[in-house]
C-alpha cells in the first residue's frame, strides 16, 4: 500500500484555495506596491489535508493584488526547495509496522511485523513486495538491511543459540554471511554495495564483549576499528557507497566500559576515519545522545542525531551542510532516514497513532535550492531599496510552523489606527494558533529515557494519595516501580542498534512484543541499558 | 507471566505499589484529555487505574477499578486547568507486584478558547478598517513603525 504524503508547506495562490498541510499554519501577507496597501491575507487554520479557503483583502478600487517578482521568486522557490514528497511503504499484511531499510534504484529492502509479531523481511520493486525469511532461522527474526543490484543483505537469529547470522540473498539462494570474530553474538550485515557488505559483529575482548564494524569483500572479512578505545568499543558500520562508509561509534568509555554513552557518526574513505557531528547533537556524556550516519550515496550522507533534549532529528548531508528530514504528521523524533541511493532516500517513521510506517522520499534537486537562494537575494535587495525610502522589509515565522510575513514600501501610508489593527491581528492570530497546536501524548512525547520529558513526568508512591517520588535520574533496574516504553518511542532509535551484541539472549524484537518479565522490564533511562547490553 | 507491549501504549508495571505518569499544565487553558488503559500482561488480574486531578483522590476524573488484559478501558474530558496544575494516570498496583503491567495511552490537546478567536477576529476587523483608511496617507508615528519592525524581526528569530 502506497499513499502520499505532502510536505509542501506553502503554496500561495491568489484568489483561490491554499492547501496547508498542518494545522496551526496561519499566513498573514502585507503588501505595499509602490506606496498603496494592497492586500491581506490570513489563511484560516484547518488540520490535515483539508482544503482552507483564504480571506483576503484588496485596497478598493485597485486591481488585484500585486506582489513583487522577489517575492514571487521567494515564494515559488521555498515552495519547490521544500516540496519534498514522502511515499508511505506499508506491506501488505503488517499488521504491526514497516521499515524501510535499504534503496538501490528502483528496489527498497527492510521489514514489517505480522499481526502476531514475527518479523519478516521484504522487497518491494515498486510494484510488489515480497518477503524474505530465512530458512532456518527462528521463526520470525528476519530483517534485511541492505540492497545492490539483485544482492539483498540481512540478518536473522539462530533459534539454538540465539546469535545473530547474517545473508546475502541474490534472488534465488542464501548465503550466510558470518564474520569469523564475531563468536560472541553473532553477525550482523548492514550494508551492500557491489561485492562489499559492512556490519558489525560482537565479539570478546579481554573479558569484555565489544562490537567492531567489519568490511567482507566477498571472500574475507576485515574489521574496521573506528572507535579509539581497545576495549568495550561499539563500532558500527552502517552505509557503503563505493569506497565510502559511514555509521557510528561510541566515545568516552569510561572507567566502567561502555556506560559514559556518546554517538559520533563517522565516514571512512577507505584510510582515514572522518568524524561526523550534527551541529544540533547533545553532547551530554552518558546520555545516548549524538550523531548516527546510517547511508551513503556519493556525497550525500543520511543519519539522525539525538538532541540535548534527547528528541532524534533524521538529517540529510551533502558534503557540506544538514538538512532536516522529518514526515509530515509523524510523531515527532520518529523519523529516521536510513538508506539512499542517488536521489532516493528511504527510511521509517511513526504515525500518531503509533504505527510504524516505511518511506520514501528524494534528495531536493540543486535547482530549488538554487531558486531559494535566488529569492532570498531578492528579496534582500527589496529590503535595501526600501530602507533607502525609510521603508522596512520584514518577516516573521510564527512558532516554528505558523508564518507572518510583512512586506512594506513606504511605511509613511499607515497611521496608528492601522498599525494597531495589524499588530492585534498577528498578535492574536498568532496566539491563537498557538493555543490551537498544542498536543501532549503521553506515548509519543514521554520516553522512558527522558524522565521528566516536557510535560510528562513519572512518579510512584507506596499508596495512592501518598507522598509521590519523583523519578528524576536513571534508577538502577531493582528500582521499582518501572515504566516500560517499548515501541513507537524506543524502537527506532534502537533499530540500528539490534546487534549491540546482546550476550546470550538477543535483544528483543520490537513491539509488540511477547516476552518474559525479565526481557521487558526496562527502568525509565530504558536507552542506556539497549545500547549497552554487549556489556 | 507475558507481556505483550502493544505500540501504542506507554507500558507501566507498578510492581505492588503506585506508578503515576503525570502531566503538568503547561500554561492555563481547557483541555481535552482521552486516552485508554489496557492491561498488558496475560496473567493479569485486578489492578485499579485511576486519572485524578492534582493528585488529589477526591477529584478524580476516572476510576474504573480493576481492569484484565487485553481488555481496553477508555477515558474521555474536558477540563479548565491553571498552569501547573496536573493530571495523574496512576496504575495502583494491589497484584502484589505480579501480572500487573499496564498500558497507558493519553492524549491531550488545548482547546482553543473562545476569546482567542474573538480577538483573532477583532484585529482583522481593526485591520480591515486600517486597510480602509490606507490612502489617506497619515504618516504613521516613529514608535509605530519601530514597533512592527521590532516584532516583525523578534518572531522570525524566536518563535
Amino acid at each position: 500500500m502506497i499513499a502520499e504524503r505532502s510536505a509542501e508547506p506553502l503554496r500561495l495562490v491568489i484568489g483561490d484555495v491554499v492547501s496547508p498541510d498542518d494545522a496551526s499554519w496561519v499566513f498573514v501577507f502585507l503588501f505595499i506596491y509602490r506606496g498603496k496597501l494592497m492586500t491581506i491575507q490570513w489563511k484560516i487554520p484547518c488540520g490535515g489535508s483539508k482544503r482552507c479557503k483564504y480571506v483576503g483583502w484588496r485596497r478598493k478600487g485597485r486591481r488585484p493584488a500585486v506582489i513583487s517578482l522577489t517575492l514571487v521568486l521567494l515564494l515559488a522557490a521555498g515552495g519547490n526547495a521544500f516540496a519534498r514528497t514522502y511515499t508511505t511503504l506499508d506491506v501488505p499484511g503488517a499488521a504491526l509496522g514497516t521499515f524501510a531499510s535499504g534503496v538501490d534504484g528502483s528496489n527498497i529492502v527492510g521489514s514489517y511485523y505480522d499481526s502476531v509479531g514475527n518479523e519478516h523481511g521484504y522487497l518491494f520493486n515498486g510494484s510488489t513486495y515480497t518477503t524474505l525469511d530465512v530458512p532456518g532461522a527462528a521463526t520470525g527474526t528476519t530483517e534485511a538491511r541492505g540492497i545492490s543490484g539483485n544482492n539483498i543483505v540481512g540478518f536473522s537469529i539462530d533459534a539454538s543459540t540465539g546469535n545473530y547470522h547474517g545473508f546475502l540473498y541474490n534472488g534465488s539462494s542464501y548465503t550466510t554471511l558470518d564474520d569469523p570474530l564475531g563468536t560472541r553474538t553473532g553477525t550482523l550485515p548492514y550494508a551492500i554495495s557491489g561485492n562489499n557488505v559492512v556490519g558489525e559483529y560482537g565479539t570478546t575482548v579481554g573479558g569484555g564483549g565489544q562490537n567492531n564494524a567489519f568490511l567482507y569483500n566477498g571472500s574475507s572479512y576485515t574489521s574496521l576499528y573506528v572507535s579509539p578505545y581497545l576495549y568495550q568499543s561499539n563500532d558500527k558500520a552502517y552505509g557503503i557507497s563505493g569506497n565510502n562508509i559511514v555509521g557510528a561509534y561510541f566515545d568516552n568509555p569510561g572507567p566502567f566500559g561502555a556506560e559514559d554513552l556518546l554517538w559520533h557518526g563517522f565516514v571512512f574513505d577507505g584510510s582515514t576515519y572522518t568524524t561526523l557531528d550534527h551541529p544540533l547533537a547533545g553532547n551530554t556524556v552518558n546520555s545516548g545522545e549524538g550523531t548516527h550516519a546510517l547511508g551513503i550515496s556519493g556525497n550525500n550522507i543520511v543519519g539522525y542525531y539525538t538532541d540535548s533534549s534527547d528528541t532524534d532529528h533524521s538529517f540529510l548531508y551533502d558534503g557540506s551542510s544538514f538538512t532536516s528530514l522529518e514526515v509530515p504528521g509523524a510523531a515527532i523524533g520518529t523519523t529516521y532516514a536510513s538508506g539512499i541511493s542517488g536521489n532516493y532516500i528511504v527510511g521509517e517513521f511513526t504515525d500518531a497513532d503509533g504505527m510504524e510506517h516505511g518511506f520514501l522520499t528524494q534528495v531536493p534537486e540543486p535547482s530549488s535550492i538554487a531558486l531559494l537562494s535566488l529569492g532570498a537575494i531578492g528579496v534582500a535587495a527589496v529590503a535595501l531599496r526600501g530602507r533607502r525610502n525609510r521603508a522596512v522589509l520584514d518577516g516573521s515565522i510564527a512558532g516554528g510552523i505558523g508564518a507572518l510575513c510583512v512586506l512594506m514600501e513606504g511605511r509613511k501610508l499607515l497611521n496608528r489606527t492601522q498599525w494597531l489593527g495589524i499588530a492585534v491581528a498577528a498578535a492574536s492570530t498568532l496566539s491563537a494558533t498557538h493555543l490551537m497546536a498544542a498536543t501532549y501524548d503521553a506515548v509519543t512525547d514521554f520516553t522512558a529515557g527522558n524522565n521528566p520529558s516536557g510535560a510528562w513526568s513519572y512518579l510512584f508512591a507506596t499508596s495512592v494519595g501518598g507522598s509521590l517520588t519523583p523519578l528524576t535520574a536513571e534508577p538502577p533496574v531493582s528500582v521499582t516501580p518501572h515504566v516500560e516504553a517499548f515501541g513507537s518511542q524506543l524502537a527506532p532509535p534502537h533499530r540500528p542498534l539490534r546487534g549491540d551484541g546482546g550476550g546470550s539472549a538477543p535483544t528483543p524484537p520490537l513491539a509488540p512484543i511477547t516476552a518474559t518479565r525479565a526481557r521487558v522490564s526496562l527502568p525509565p533511562a530504558a536507552s542506556t541499558p539497549l545500547m549497552n547490553n554487549c556489556l | 507471566m507475558t507481556i505483550i507491549a502493544p505500540t501504542d501504549l506507554l507500558t507501566i508495571d507498578p510492581q505492588g505499589i503506585v506508578a503515576d505518569i503525570r502531566w503538568t499544565a503547561p500554561a492555563t487553558a481547557t483541555y481535552s484529555v482521552s486516552g485508554r488503559f489496557e492491561g498488558t500482561d496475560t496473567h493479569g488480574h485486578g489492578h485499579q487505574y485511576l486519572v485524578l486531578r492534582d493528585y488529589n483522590p477526591l477529584s478524580s476524573f476516572f476510576s474504573p477499578g480493576n481492569a484484565a488484559y487485553g481488555v481496553p478501558i477508555p477515558f474521555s474530558f474536558s477540563s479548565s486547568f491553571n498552569a501547573g496544575e496536573t493530571i495523574d494516570f496512576i496504575v495502583n498496583g494491589t497484584g502484589g507486584g505480579d501480572f500487573e503491567a499496564t498500558g497507558l495511552a493519553a492524549t491531550i490537546n488545548t482547546v482553543p478558547e473562545p476569546s482567542s478567536v474573538v480577538l483573532a477576529a477583532l484585529g482583522f476587523a481593526g485591520l480591515l478598517a486600517a486597510g480602509g483608511e490606507s490612502n489617506r496617507s497619515v504618516p504613521p508615528s516613529p514608535g509605530g513603525s519601530a514597533w512592527l519592525a521590532r516584532h516583525a524581526r523578534r518572531g522570525g528569530r524566536s518563535t
